[in-house]
């Protein structure tokens, strides 16, 4: 208990205060700009850590961390491109909403509900990190396999009009991860003989072009003057009254974020993606998803922060990171000295419960920092677009380049940008090819590895019960996708007959 | 206040673009003796692996300590470039300007097991070993519940039940892959290969009981042992460990394998001697200090030092051994 009390102590002092504040600036930094990825702020962030006692360290790879995956959510509603692919799914509402001169209360949206999410898995990791620890444990090849699968059929709720076409290009996405190495037995696929291509079409540089680049081909080809419909952008009063019409959505993001950030080897996006898809499909009002939902906005928002704090739970007790980010704290951990694992909270008892707490304060400094901001965010939106978008490509090309500080990064961010602009005019969404180049590796080395552990034995997905359960949730998944699909196109051809009706009566 | 704001907004566009140029890298060092040839200026070390990990974090001690010890004091500075089992960071520096001032730092792997593979567009001793830092050896590690306490006893279950048991390994045809793949065909027994990506996910599943075994890096399990949810069965290479004296080397049981990769610092092809040299000697001052020694136990590594000529050598050796291993498995 006197730990407990010395460690809140701790997180007030101003050293430690000082640095949370320097992470949380870097990440909305890092997480704003396209290209620069919090893996990348992180890894930049390492030489400091060097020399600054443990607590400091690790607040401030907590504040990079945090206020990195929050920012991700700027350039998606500003700009319409997202800084991570955490951010992807706010993308579509957040920036519709930003055309409607309400980039203000998006941004809040985005701010509270990331909070919101942050602090909830903030909770967790204080109060169950030794229980949610033990079922992390139990997520093996399997279970990572049907998870990705169930992730895949999120696809029908971002397809649009069209579920077949939004099939093709996830299948497209699927194929375009599929380049590089093997990741079993690390055979050549469509490399071409290009040492460029061995590491394959990596996630970031292709987020960018997909989403970043596409839009500022299309924001030319309109010849928009600048982002925001509207003369002046709104200026909404934006409350914790404004938030309580959306906290069924923000509970359950939270909740499902926690539970994907568990699990090591998931991340922001996915959590992201499925509980947009889940708040879509228990909306009353699900034609407002990707035109401008504040719900949508919410829903992607918490559960991405919501990844954060449970992220820290494997690494801290079983020393699993989850992404490279987490990778990158732990071996901060090791080099200050400190084993993880369960003995921690004996051992380091103080220290353990000073990230804890300085978690949790972490959010509440970010939301300050950030509150006062957004007056000047938004303001992005009524900048001309002849002035913003040649800086925002600029941005782009370097965040490419600096991706893995290679020249084939940006030749891919462009083809993709490229790629990006053409498809949509023939209804091909994107997003669900960026799902597919997300899930599809997690997919296929599950897979794999799941054979390889059952002796070819397809059983196995049936025999593990949270693999099965997954599995069970993407078969229904699946058949409610086709069957409100059926449903929708039923009611659009009586919609026409009607109209036929009421033309030919009128004759 | 208009004013001082277009004052302000027309200055920022001018700073940025100030800082953008000030972060070229190629700063000459002032006041550096001119009969010095070597080095003059900052030097970049590539690493084949994301930020992070091991190889990397050892790359970025080296690169905060190693500009002390040449006679004009420089700055090091670490690019990664991930991808394709090293062998991409790796085709980078061997076909770099072989002026010193491009390294690389990078287990063995790249040079005495891929080239084997086709994968590469460089031969084996294309690139020039500079020095050795340190070595891992691959170890195999059970779960505290395994029903096996030694080697022999599982050796002796395998046997009797071919085709039951896997093991988890970082990669596929990494080191320890391959170590284990030669003990199978010494042993007569058969073992299922499920490689994973990297050394965390594979402690991971042996944790979850997802396999029998892993084979892994020491730096990926010692550390980890502790706790007790992990045993040391054997290690596969030929190091001991103070805090566990009694894991015994596969080499003791009577098989030519080991296992042991080397994470060597190494330059272009073509690098001229005398800088490899240069090099060399700097990196042999380095790591005898003390806060050297000391920060590279912290993340689980003891200094093995070896210079240039032997680690050349050493090479020539890994890959004709590796080259048997896969004639044999083939």
């Amino acid at each position: 208990m006197s730990e407990i009390v010395a460690s809140f102590s701790q997180i007030f002092a101003w050293q430690n205060v000082l640095f949370m504040f320097v992470g949380i600036f870097v990440g909305l930094i890092a997480g704003t700009l396209p290209g620069i990825s919090v893996t990348l702020a992180v890894a930049l962030m390492i030489p400091f850590t060097f020399g600054l006692p443990p607590e400091a360290a690790l607040l401030m790879l907590i504040g990079v961390y945090c206020a990195g995956t929050y920012a991700g959510s700027i350039g998606a509603i500003l700009l319409k491109t997202p800084g991570t692919a955490a951010s992807a799914a706010t993308a579509a509402d957040g920036f519709a909403l930003a055309q409607q001169g309400r980039a203000s209360a998006a941004l809040n949206m985005s701010l509270y509900a990331s909070v919101a999410g942050g602090l909830f898995s903030g909770l967790v990791l204080l109060f169950a990190s030794p229980q949610v620890a033990k079922v992390a444990l139990n997520f093996g090849p399997p279970e990572y396999f049907a998870l990705a699968i169930f992730g895949l059929t999120i696809i029908a709720s971002v397809s649009g009009k069209s579920l077949s076409k939004g099939v093709v290009m996830a299948c497209l996405g699927i194929l375009v991860a599929t380049v590089g190495l093997d990741p079993i037995t690390a055979t050549t696929r469509f490399t071409f003989d290009l040492t460029a291509l061995l590491s394959g079409i990596n996630i970031v540089p292709a987020l960018i072009g997909l989403f970043a680049i596409s839009e500022i081909l299309t924001q030319i080809e309109k010849g928009i003057k600048k982002i925001s419909g509207t003369a002046v952008v709104k200026k909404e009063k934006f409350g914790w009254k404004n938030i309580i019409p959306y906290r069924k959505t923000i509970l359950k993001s939270s909740i499902i974020g926690s539970i994907i950030g568990a699990i090591p080897g998931t991340g922001g996006a996915i959590a992201s993606f499925i509980s947009y898809n889940e708040a879509k499909r228990s909306s009353k009002n699900k034609e407002e998803y990707g035109q401008g939902s504040m719900d949508g906005v919410a829903a992607s928002e918490a559960a991405n922060n919501g990844t954060t704090g449970a992220t820290l739970i494997p690494m801290l007790t079983l020393g699993v990171p989850g992404d490279i980010v987490t990778a990158v704290l732990l071996s901060s951990l090791l080099i200050q000295g400190i084993q993880p694992g369960p003995q921690l909270f004996n051992t380091h008892a103080t220290l353990i419960y000073t990230i804890l707490l300085g978690f949790i304060l972490v959010n509440i400094l970010m939301f300050i920092v950030v509150k006062f901001s957004i007056g000047s965010f938004e303001k992005i939106t009524i900048v001309p677009s002849n002035i913003l978008f040649p800086i925002i490509l600029v941005l782009c090309l370097f965040g490419s380049y600096a991706y893995n500080n290679s020249i084939s990064s940006v030749w891919i961010a462009v083809i993709l940008g490229v790629i990006g602009y053409i498809l949509p005019k023939f209804g091909y969404p994107v997003i669900p090819m960026l799902i597919g180049m997300i899930l599809g590796p997690m997919a296929e080395s599950a897979f794999r590895q799941s054979l390889s552990m059952s002796g070819d034995s397809l059983a196995i997905f049936l025999q593990r019960p949270v693999a099965l359960t997954f599995i069970l949730l993407a078969v229904l998944s699946v058949f409610y996708a086709v069957y409100q699909n059926y449903k929708n196109s039923i009611l659009e051809k009586k919609m026409n007959k009607n109209k036929d009706e009421i033309s030919s009566a009128a004759i | 206040m208009k004013i001082f704001k277009k004052i302000f907004l027309t200055f920022v566009p001018f700073i940025l673009v100030l800082a953008l140029t000030a972060c070229n890298s190629s700063n000459e060092v002032s006041g550096s003796k001119e009969s010095v040839d070597f080095p003059k200026k900052t030097i970049k070390i590539i690493v084949g692996f994301a930020p992070g990990g091991g190889t990397d974090t050892v790359a970025r001690i080296i690169a905060k300590e190693l500009g002390k010890h040449f006679e004009n004091k420089v700055n090091l500075v670490v690019e990664n470039k991930p991808g394709g089992s090293a062998v991409v960071g790796a085709t980078e520096v061997v076909n770099s300007n072989p002026d010193g001032y491009t390294l690389g730092f990078t287990p063995s792997g790249p040079f005495v097991i891929q080239p084997h593979l086709g994968q590469t567009t460089y031969s084996y001793n294309d690139a020039v070993p500079i020095s050795q830092v340190t070595s891992v050896d691959f170890i195999l590690a059970v779960h505290k519940d395994a029903p096996w306490d030694d080697f022999e006893s599982f050796v002796e279950d395998a046997k009797a039940n071919p085709g039951k048991y896997s093991y988890g390994v970082p990669g596929a045809n990494t080191t320890g892959d391959l170590a284990m793949k030669a003990m199978a065909m010494e042993t007569g027994i058969e073992i299922k290969s499920v490689p994973f990506k990297g050394g965390a996910p594979t402690r991971t599943a042996l944790l979850g009981k997802d396999v029998d075994l892993i084979a892994i890096n020491d730096d990926d399990i010692v550390p980890y042992a502790k706790d007790g949810d992990i045993k040391l069965l054997l290690n596969l290479g030929e190091k001991t460990y103070k805090d566990y004296p009694d894991l015994r080397t596969i080499r003791d049981l009577g098989y030519n394998i080991n296992s042991n990769a080397g994470y060597l610092l190494y330059g272009p092809k073509g690098l001229p001697t005398e800088i490899r040299d240069t090099i060399d000697r700097a990196m042999e001052k380095m790591l005898q200090e003390e806060s050297v020694v000391e920060a590279l136990n912290k993340i689980g590594y003891t200094i093995d030092y070896m210079n240039a000529a032997d680690r050349t050598k050493k090479i020539e050796e890994e890959y004709n051994a590796f080259k048997e291993i896969f004639e044999k498995t083939k």
